[in-house]
């Protein structure tokens, strides 16, 4: 199964912390991240994802980005 | 006091990691094989579907499909399932810092302090259970218990995602009607020697005469009773995955069989290379050396001969490594898988006697050349140097560091 992989531009700040900004999926759309919160653990069984998770808002939709151990990110729309 | 000791199983690991990974083949049986071509073709894990049909860890994938001809074999992917294994060890981490580590997929924590924070035992083994699912979407079976052994039996007591309590009031009922086997170092011989005498049950073995067992099983007997009873002692010893190392050790499953001393001597050399590279890398130096062979009707044998100094250069090893095998072997069958290692370890940069009998120099030179040699390859990959008699079948010739990376652990450290 092809899992809904996305390009991300994101913040680095001083802590080093991640912080998504916008994301583009199938090359051509792209949306910006909406109130991303803290990443913690997480995995989606559903789509086979596990890494940091951030809950956000993505077209006014609640989605979680998911961010792996490959530095691959995910979406999961909610 | 009564410590309390949790003993957490990664259910099926590489078979979970792997389901999930890829959630459409979930509910299917799923094995993790090696690969058929290059001859490691057997099931290193299933998952319970695939073990519902009868398919056992070891056997040959071909086998596994008679049973379960739906059976889904997938390549092993060994860094993720490091990943996922100190991700575990993270969670692990939240509640103790006393974490041994029993291969990859098991761990041993002493609470005993933790639980004034997080409350009881079996508290923190439903804690832990509930964020791996969460966290890392694999399940584990706990065992709770007071002491190491029994702790470790819980965890296999109940499975998959499950939590087991054995008490000291209680280890009787639930322990002691256990097959025999079910111990933790009785193997298929140690089992075979008690059933022999009417011992099936950890019970039975329990309540023997301590010294009747020694005399039939040595000062195993002693440590079993031990187990049996309860009364092991032993503590949990905070290691990471990397533990004091006592030898280094390389062997092979060869793509083909192994018919004569050339071929022999070529995997020699190549085991050897990594096996010096990796005591180089840990600044050790070995003085005796082991070989293992096996043929092909999976019979083995293992023999050993101490070097007249110690060294860590290719060429030692190897050299001594075929010695021990033209002395050993009388080619009545050909060769599966053969196996190098270096033990009685010293650090390599400790002062050492001198011999009049042979060319330290030339001994010192040999060193700086591999050490160079490692540099090399760092830089520029494994094959980028390379023996001449490895290049006489590239089949043969393969770079066993990179190709395994899980190494075996012994609960005697």
């Amino acid at each position: 199964m092809d899992k809904p992989s996305v390009e991300v531009i994101a913040h680095y700040n001083l802590d080093g912390e991640i912080i998504p900004l916008r994301i583009r999926i199938d090359s051509d759309k792209a949306y910006s991240v909406d109130k991303p919160g803290k990443p913690v653990k997480g995995a989606s069984l559903k789509m086979g994802i596990q890494g940091n998770r951030y809950s956000c808002f993505v077209d006014g939709k609640k989605a979680y980005l998911y961010l792996n151990h490959e530095n691959k990110w995910f979406i999961e729309l909610v | 006091m009564e410590r309390v000791i949790l003993h957490s199983d990664l259910n099926s690991f590489y078979a979970s990691v792997e389901c999930m990974k890829n959630p459409e083949i979930r509910d299917k049986p799923v094995a993790v094989g090696g690969s058929v071509e290059q001859r490691h073709g057997i099931i290193l894990t299933k998952n319970l579907i695939a073990k519902g049909y009868g398919v056992k860890t070891g056997e040959a994938i071909w086998q596994a499909k008679q049973k379960c001809p739906g059976l889904i074999v997938v390549p092993p992917d060994y860094k993720t399932y490091l990943y996922f294994s100190s991700e575990a060890r993270r969670i692990y981490g939240c509640y103790t810092d006393l974490i041994e580590s029993f291969g990859i997929d098991e761990c041993w924590l002493d609470v005993t302090e933790s639980c004034k924070l997080f409350g009881t035992g079996e508290h923190i083994a439903n804690e832990i259970r509930r964020r791996m699912k969460e966290e890392l979407g694999i399940t584990s079976s706990i065992g709770v218990s007071y002491n190491k052994i029994f702790a470790k039996l819980g965890s296999d007591m109940k499975k998959p995602d499950a939590t087991t309590v054995i008490t000291q009031k209680d280890f009787k009922q639930k322990v002691w009607s256990l097959p025999v086997s079910d111990l933790l170092y009785v193997g298929r011989s140690t089992a075979k020697k008690l059933i022999n005498i009417g011992i099936y049950t950890i019970g039975d073995l329990a309540n023997l005469n301590l010294s009747f067992l020694k005399k039939l099983l040595g000062k195993w007997g002693e440590t079993l009773w031990i187990f049996a009873n309860g009364l092991d002692t032993v503590s949990v010893m905070k290691t990471d995955q990397y533990s004091t190392i006592k030898g280094i050790g390389n062997s092979m499953t060869t793509p083909r069989d192994l018919v004569n001393n050339e071929d022999v001597k070529l995997l020699l050399y190549v085991l050897g290379e990594s096996v010096s590279e990796r005591l180089r890398k840990h600044n050790f130096k070995g003085s005796t050396i082991q070989i293992y062979i096996r043929d092909k009707e999976l019979n083995s044998i293992d023999r050993q001969s101490k070097l007249n100094f110690s060294s860590c250069v290719t060429s030692d090893i190897a050299d001594k490594a075929f010695e021990i095998f033209l002395d050993n072997w009388k080619w009545e069958k050909p060769i599966r898988s053969i196996g190098v290692r270096a033990t009685d370890l010293v650090t390599a940069d400790t002062y050492v006697q001198l011999s009049l009998f042979y060319d330290e120099k030339q001994k010192l030179k040999e060193e700086q050349l591999e050490y160079s040699i490692d540099e090399i390859r760092k830089r520029f990959g494994h094959y980028s140097v390379q023996r001449a008699l490895l290049l006489k079948d590239k089949a043969l010739n393969a770079n066993p560091i990179e190709e395994n990376v899980i190494f075996p652990v012994s609960y005697f450290k």
